[in-house]
C-alpha cells in the first residue's frame, strides 16, 4: 500500500468517525431527560400559546426525524443553529468565545508541558534521587486534585483574602480601552485559571516524558554516546530527548486536538468567557444546539489531530502503512 | 406709553421674568414621592455594574471580597459561606419572611386525587413543624394558607380549616371512603378492588428540603398504606413532567407572588392555563371566589373574595400549604438605606438600585451586583420576562404608577395623578374610563421628551403585538387616546379594582418614536441598535457578554435629587491648582453688574468646606475662581451659583459639578540637587583619592 492509499484510508475512516459522532451527537441530546422548553416554561410559568411559540421557534414541533435530516445538512453548512437561551446563531457565540479560551488553555497547555517535559526530564536523569522522587509526587499530586477544589482554594486565598487577583472575569468591570492596559488586565486575570490548569496538567506530561527518557536513557546507542565519551548534557538532550520526544508528539497533538473544549471546570470557578463554561451553561439550560454545534467542532478538531498524528507517523515510519 | 424709560422697564421685567421662569424649570428642583419608607428621589449611584459569575460559589466569594454588594440570588443554607464578612462587619444582612410558599401540590384530574377526602387524609399526614424544624433547620415558619406571609397584611385569610397531623386519623378517613388495608398492608382501591396504585411523588434534587419534605411524606404515606413512586429528580426532568404535561401525582411545589395577590387566581382558576393551573385544580365555588377577587370592583370586594378563597382552597386541598421560608438578603455593609422586597430577591431590587446609597460617599459611588446569568434579550417587550432581564428593565424603564415597597398602595410616578370613572363599552357593560396626568418634565434617555403619545402607544403596541407578558393585563383595553399633550385615557371592558395596576403599573412605558417602526417587538432586540432607552433612572451603557452589564446613572431622571450631581462634568485638579468660572449677565442690552456669583465647595457628607466669591467687570462679565490650595485631597461636589436682586424675586443660576482634587506630588527638586551634588563630590573624592594613591 503507497502512501497515498494510506492517506486516503485515513481520511475516509476520520469522515465515517466525524458522521457517526454527528448522529451520536443528536440522539445523545433527545435521550435526554427533559425538555428546554420546560425549563423556561417552569421559570417563568408561560402560557401554552408562549410554549407553543417556543416550540416552533426552536423547531421541535417537527418530528424527530425531519429534525435529524435538517441538522445533518444544517451542519455540513457550518451553520448549527441558533442557542435555545442566547438566540444567536452558535457560530456567533462559539467565535465570540473562542479567543478567550485559546488564550487561557493555549497558555496554560504550552507552560505544562515546558514545566512538565523539563520536570520529567530532570528526574529521569537523576532516577531515585530526591528530585525524581519529588518531581513524581508532586506531579501525582497536581494530577490528583480536583481542578475545581484548587480553583476555589485560590479563589479564596489569593483573591478574598490576600486581594492580589480579581476573582472573575477575563477583564475588570468596565474593561479598559487603552490597548496596552487591556492585555495587562487580562494577564492579571489569567492569573489564577492558568496557574489553577498547569497544577493539574504539567503532572501528566512529566511523568510521560520521564518514563520515556528513562526507557530512552537505557538503549545500547546512549551507553555508546557515553562511552565515545560525550558530556552528560550532550547524551541528554541530543542523543536521549531527541528518541524520547516522539511519545510527546502524539501526546501533545491530542492536547491542541482537546483545546477547544476549554477548561470547563475552570473557566466556570473563575467565570472565564471561554468555551468551557459555555458547554456547562448549556448542559444546564439544556440548550442542543449549542451543545452539538460544540462538541461536533471538538470532535472534528479531535479526529483531524488524530489524522495527522497518523499521517505523521505513516510519514516517518514505513512500516505503519505498510500494514 | 412713549416713555423710554417705562419701555427699558417694561422690557427689563419682562427678560427678568423669563430667566427665572428658565431658572425655576431647571429639571434640579425635583419633589420627592413620599412613601412608607420615606422621601424618594435618586439616583445615588453614578454606575451599576451588573457582574456575571460563572458559580454561585464565586459569586460569594465577590460578595466576601468586596467584588459586589448585593448578589442576585441567596439562600439560607449559603449562611455559613459568608459568616467571614459577618464577623467581620463588612457584610449586614437584611431578614425578613419569604412572601411566597412551599408545599405539595395534588394533580387534582388523576385519581384517586380527584377525591377531596382522599386529598384531605393526606393533609392529615403532613408534620409541619417537624419539616421547618428538621428540613428547614429552623430557618422558616409554618404556614396554612396561601398568602399568610407578613408582607400581604390584610389579603391573608383569618379563616382556614387546618388538619392536624394524624396519621390514625388519615387512616379512618381513607377508610371511610373505601380505601381499606389489604392483607400486606396497602390500601384497596374501591374501584378495581385491587391493590390501588402507586402514587408519584416528584421532588426537586436542587433543593434538599423539598426532597425532605417528599421523603417524610412517603414514610408517612407507607405507614398508612398508600403505595407511593417517589421521583426524585433535577428541574429539567420535573419540569416537563409538572408544567407542560401534568404528568405527576404529587409535586413538592413552590412559589412568590409580588404584591397584587389577584396572581390566586392563575393559579387555581379553572380557565388558567394548565401550566400556570397545574393542578389541573376545577371548582365553581373556588372560581367564583377568584372571581370576586381578581375582577371584584372594589377593595373590599377583593378582601372578600380573596378571604373566601383561601378558605375554600383551604378545604379542598388541591395544595397544602407547608412553610415559608426565612428569607435573608445579604449585602456589603458600605451600603445604606437597602430596600428589602421579599418577593423580589431580598434586597437586589430596583428600589435598592435607586434609593440607595454609600454611607460615606451620597453621590456617585458605583454599585456592584452579582449576577449568576447573563441577560437573555434585555428588551421591555420580550416575550418572557426573564429575571435578569427584568432587573435590568426595571432600571431602566418607568410605568404609569409605582407600588409602595411594603404598603403596595399606588404612588405617583410618570402619571402625576389619575382618575377613575366608569365607562359604558360600545357593546353595552360595565367599564372604567382611566384617565392618567402624566409629569411634564420627564424625558427620555436620548433627550426626546415623553407624552401622552407615548403612553397610548405602549398600550397599543403590546396589546397589538400579543405581547405575552403584557396581554393578560390589557385584555380588556377597548381604546385608549390622549387629552393634551399630558394627559393619556385608558377604556376599559373591566372594572376591576386591579385595573388600574394592570395598565398603570404592570406596563412599562417604552418610546414611540423608537418601537413605532419595530414590526416584531418580540424578536427585536433594542441593544443591537442602541435602543434600549427608557426614561428610568438609570441609562444603558455597555454589555460584555459573560462579563458585565454597565447603567450609569440618568442626570434628568424626574425623581433626582435637587442637590444630585450625577452626570455633571467633574473637574480633577491637583491640590493648588485653580479653576475660573464665568459668566456674562444682560438683560436686554443692560449689563447687570450688582449681582454674586459664588462657588461653594461641599463634602461628599453634605457639609461646605469653602466658599469663593466672584468678582463683575462693567460689561456683567462675573468671574470666580475656585482655589484648590486649602482645599484636601478627595472627591468633593461643587456648586455655582449667580443671583441678582433685578426683580422682587431676583434672577439666578446654578451648576453643578463634581471636583476631584488630587494629591500634589512631592517636590523632588532638592532631592535631585542634592544627590547630584553628592555624586559630584564622591566622583571627585575618586578622582583625587586615585591621584593621591601610591603607584597611580
Amino acid at each position: 500500500m503507497g502512501l497515498l492509499s494510506y492517506v486516503a484510508k485515513r481520511a475516509a475512516f476520520a469522515v465515517v468517525t466525524i458522521l457517526i459522532i454527528m448522529t451520536m451527537n443528536f440522539v445523545i441530546f433527545r435521550m435526554m431527560p427533559g425538555n428546554p422548553v420546560a425549563m423556561i416554561a417552569d421559570m417563568v410559568r408561560l402560557r401554552p400559546e408562549q410554549v407553543a411559540r417556543l416550540y416552533e421557534l426552536f423547531g421541535l414541533d417537527k418530528p424527530l426525524w425531519d429534525q435529524y435530516v435538517q441538522y445533518m445538512v444544517q451542519s455540513l453548512r457550518g451553520f448549527y443553529g441558533y442557542s435555545y437561551y442566547s438566540q444567536r446563531p452558535i457560530a456567533e457565540d462559539i467565535m465570540v468565545r473562542l479567543p478567550n479560551t485559546l488564550l487561557l488553555v493555549g497558555t496554560a497547555t504550552v507552560l505544562s508541558i515546558v514545566i512538565g517535559m523539563v520536570i520529567g526530564i530532570l528526574a529521569a536523569a537523576r532516577r531515585g534521587s530526591l528530585v525524581d522522587v519529588t518531581a513524581i509526587s508532586f506531579g501525582f499530586l497536581g494530577n490528583s486534585v480536583p481542578v475545581f477544589w484548587l480553583g476555589l482554594i485560590l479563589l479564596l486565598v489569593f483573591g478574598v483574602d490576600l486581594k492580589w487577583f480579581p476573582i472573575r472575569g477575563t477583564t475588570s468591570v468596565p474593561a479598559p480601552t487603552d490597548p496596552l492596559a487591556l492585555v495587562l488586565d487580562i494577564m492579571w486575570h489569567m492569573t489564577l485559571p492558568t496557574f489553577a490548569l498547569v497544577i493539574i496538567l504539567f503532572g501528566g506530561y512529566a511523568l510521560i516524558m520521564r518514563a520515556a527518557m528513562i526507557d530512552v536513557l537505557t538503549e545500547d546507542y546512549i551507553q555508546l554516546a557515553r562511552a565515545k565519551g560525550l558530556d552528560e548534557r550532550t547524551v541528554l538532550y541530543k542523543h536521549a530527548l531527541r528518541n524520547a520526544m516522539l511519545p510527546m508528539v502524539t501526546v501533545i497533538a491530542l492536547a491542541f486536538g482537546f483545546l477547544l473544549s476549554g477548561a470547563l471546570l475552570t473557566e466556570t470557578v473563575f467565570s472565564w468567557y471561554g468555551l468551557g463554561r459555555y458547554i456547562w451553561d448549556a448542559i444546564l439550560k439544556q440548550d442542543y444546539p449549542a451543545l452539538q454545534g460544540i462538541f461536533f467542532i471538538i470532535s472534528v478538531m479531535v479526529v483531524a489531530a488524530n489524522l495527522i498524528a497518523d499521517l505523521v507517523y505513516g510519514f516517518l515510519d514505513p512500516r505503519i502503512r505498510q500494514e | 406709553m412713549n416713555n423710554p424709560r417705562l419701555i427699558l422697564r417694561g422690557k427689563f421685567l419682562l427678560i427678568a421674568a423669563t430667566l427665572l421662569l428658565s431658572f425655576l424649570l431647571q429639571p434640579m428642583a425635583t419633589a420627592a414621592v413620599s412613601s412608607s419608607i420615606g422621601p424618594l428621589e435618586g439616583p445615588y449611584f453614578k454606575e451599576i455594574r451588573f457582574k456575571i459569575y460563572a458559580s454561585s460559589e464565586a459569586e460569594v466569594a465577590g460578595l466576601l471580597s468586596g467584588d459586589v454588594d448585593i448578589m442576585d440570588f441567596f439562600e439560607a443554607e449559603q449562611i455559613p459561606d459568608i459568616q467571614p464578612g459577618l464577623t467581620a462587619g463588612t457584610i449586614e444582612t437584611a431578614q425578613s419572611a419569604e412572601q411566597g410558599m412551599w408545599g405539595y401540590s395534588f394533580q387534582c384530574e388523576r385519581y384517586p386525587l380527584t377525591l377531596t377526602k382522599f386529598r384531605q387524609a393526606i393533609a392529615h399526614l403532613v408534620d409541619k413543624e417537624k419539616y421547618v424544624r428538621e428540613g428547614l433547620q429552623g430557618l422558616g415558619y409554618v404556614i396554612e394558607t396561601f398568602i399568610e406571609s407578613p408582607g400581604y397584611g390584610p389579603w391573608a385569610a383569618t379563616e382556614y380549616v387546618t388538619f392536624e397531623f394524624n396519621p390514625t386519623l388519615a387512616g379512618e378517613i381513607l377508610d371511610g371512603i373505601g380505601f381499606v388495608k389489604g392483607s400486606d398492608g396497602k390500601r384497596i382501591d374501591p374501584e378495581t378492588g385491587e391493590t390501588m396504585r402507586p402514587l408519584t411523588i416528584i421532588a426537586r434534587t436542587e433543593h434538599p428540603h423539598r426532597i425532605y419534605a417528599a421523603r417524610e411524606l412517603a414514610a408517612q404515606m407507607d405507614i398508612v398504606g398508600i403505595p407511593y413512586d417517589l421521583q426524585e429528580v433535577p428541574r429539567s426532568v420535573a419540569s416537563p413532567l409538572v408544567f407542560l404535561e401534568q404528568n405527576y401525582d404529587i409535586y413538592t411545589s413552590g412559589w412568590g407572588g409580588g404584591p397584587d395577590v389577584d396572581w390566586l387566581w392563575d393559579i387555581f382558576h379553572s380557565t388558567s392555563p394548565p401550566s400556570q393551573n397545574y393542578q389541573m385544580f376545577k371548582n365553581a365555588t373556588v372560581d367564583a371566589a377568584l372571581n370576586r377577587l381578581k375582577f371584584g370592583s372594589t377593595y373590599e370586594e377583593c378582601l372578600e373574595g380573596a378571604h373566601e378563597a383561601q378558605y375554600l382552597l383551604s378545604e379542598q386541598v388541591p395544595f397544602i400549604p407547608l412553610y415559608a421560608k426565612a428569607y435573608l438578603s445579604p449585602y456589603n455593609a458600605r451600603l445604606k438605606n437597602v430596600v428589602d422586597l421579599p418577593w423580589w430577591s431580598g434586597v437586589t431590587n430596583a428600589f435598592t438600585m435607586t434609593f440607595a446609597t454609600d454611607k460615606t460617599q451620597k453621590y456617585g459611588s458605583v454599585l456592584n451586583v452579582g449576577w449568576t446569568s447573563d441577560p437573555q434579550q434585555p428588551s421591555p417587550m420580550y416575550e418572557i420576562n426573564w429575571w435578569w432581564d427584568s432587573m435590568l428593565n426595571n432600571v431602566i424603564y418607568d410605568s404609569l404608577i409605582q407600588l409602595d415597597p411594603t404598603t403596595f398602595e399606588e404612588l405617583p410616578w410618570l402619571a402625576e395623578s389619575w382618575t377613575t370613572e366608569p365607562w359604558t363599552p360600545p357593546g353595552g357593560g360595565s367599564g372604567l374610563k382611566l384617565s392618567f396626568n402624566l409629569r411634564d418634565d420627564v424625558t427620555w434617555h436620548d433627550g426626546k421628551p415623553f407624552t401622552a403619545e407615548d403612553v397610548v402607544f405602549t398600550w397599543t403596541y403590546a396589546k397589538e403585538q400579543e405581547n405575552p407578558v403584557y396581554i393578560s393585563y390589557l385584555k380588556g383595553l377597548q381604546n385608549a387616546e390622549t387629552a393634551g399633550t399630558y394627559t393619556a385615557v385608558a377604556y376599559l371592558n373591566t372594572t376591576s379594582f386591579w385595573a388600574l395596576h394592570w395598565v398603570g403599573a404592570n406596563v412599562p412605558m417604552i418610546p414611540k418614536h423608537i418601537w413605532e417602526n419595530i414590526e416584531d417587538s418580540v424578536r427585536y432586540q433594542p441593544i443591537a441598535d442602541g435602543n434600549l432607552i427608557g426614561t428610568g433612572p438609570y441609562k444603558f451603557k455597555e454589555y460584555k457578554p459573560g462579563e458585565y452589564v454597565l447603567v450609569e446613572a440618568n442626570p434628568k431622571w424626574f425623581l433626582k435629587p435637587a442637590d444630585s450631581t450625577l452626570g455633571y462634568t467633574t473637574y480633577t485638579l491637583t491640590q493648588g491648582d485653580t479653576k475660573p468660572f464665568t459668566k456674562k449677565v444682560t438683560v436686554g442690552d443692560d449689563a447687570i453688574t450688582n449681582g454674586t456669583y459664588t462657588a461653594t465647595v461641599m463634602s461628599a457628607a453634605g457639609a461646605t468646606v469653602k466658599t469663593f466669591t466672584g468678582t463683575a467687570a462693567a460689561d456683567g462679565t462675573y468671574t470666580v475662581t475656585l482655589d484648590t490650595a486649602t482645599i484636601n485631597p478627595g472627591t468633593y461636589t461643587v456648586t455655582v451659583e449667580f443671583t441678582a436682586p433685578v426683580t422682587a424675586v431676583g434672577i439666578g443660576s446654578r451648576d453643578d459639578y463634581n471636583l476631584v482634587v488630587e494629591e500634589k506630588p512631592p517636590d523632588y527638586t532638592m532631592y535631585y540637587a542634592g544627590l547630584v551634588v553628592v555624586v559630584v563630590l564622591v566622583a571627585v573624592g575618586y578622582v583625587v583619592m586615585r591621584r593621591r594613591a601610591p603607584g597611580a
